[in-house]
């Protein structure tokens, strides 16, 4: 039963995601298709998480933990190039 | 009996994360403006990525992997409203424009006087 729920849960995350896959398309500027990859970023931790449970495998969970950290240095890579003009400080 | 009302809470809390998601997923793709998204997206997704995990975290019990989950919900709060915040300022210096309906810009007359 939890598992079923989990199931369907993690589908209607992915059919939502989709939303910020037309975002990254069509977004005018370039801080909406940054803005949408971190969205995107974080559905692929929340599936991680819950295909962790699904399957009853402990190892998505660290790299899970592992997506949290990358979409961190993404961003704000990209709000220093927003910025500043260059991402390297020299 | 207790099994049963923890597994009843942790599912209503994981809906409860669903939609807020999918409704921060909606307004990336309704709202106007590109800080009007960022204010959609940097607050639900936070509060659906934090509900979700800590449902599952009652789900578990207290383990190893609960406590794993516990970081990725540590790291979540702290991480999200960062970036949301870094990158409305990013977006702001490099001039992208409002939108026509924007009643007042504070942070732009704060530039102009200085």
């Amino acid at each position: 039963m939890f598992d079923n729920l989990l199931i369907v849960v993690s589908l209607t995350i992915l059919a939502a995601s989709l939303m910020a896959v037309y975002r990254v398309f069509s977004g005018p500027t370039i801080g909406d298709r940054v803005l949408a990859v971190d969205s995107i970023g974080t559905t692929a931790i929340l599936i991680l998480v819950l295909l962790s449970f699904i399957f009853d495998q402990m190892i998505f969970v660290d790299i899970a933990l592992t997506f949290v950290m990358l979409n961190f240095v993404i961003i704000f890579v990209v709000a220093r190039y927003l910025e500043v003009g260059r991402i390297f400080p020299w | 009996m207790v099994g049963t009302i923890l597994k009843i809470i942790s599912a209503a809390l994981i809906l409860i994360g669903t939609f807020f998601f999918c409704t921060g997923l909606l307004g990336l793709i309704r709202l106007p403006d590109i800080y009007t998204r960022i204010h959609s997206t940097g607050k639900c997704n936070t509060v659906g990525v934090a509900s979700m995990v800590f449902g599952l975290v009652i789900y578990q019990g207290i383990d190893l992997m609960s406590l794993k989950l516990i970081f990725i919900l540590v790291f979540i709060l702290i991480i999200n409203p960062t970036s949301a915040h870094v990158l409305a300022r990013g977006a702001h210096k490099y001039g992208i424009d409002t939108y026509d309906g924007t009643d007042f810009d504070k942070y732009k007359h704060k530039y102009e006087e200085n």
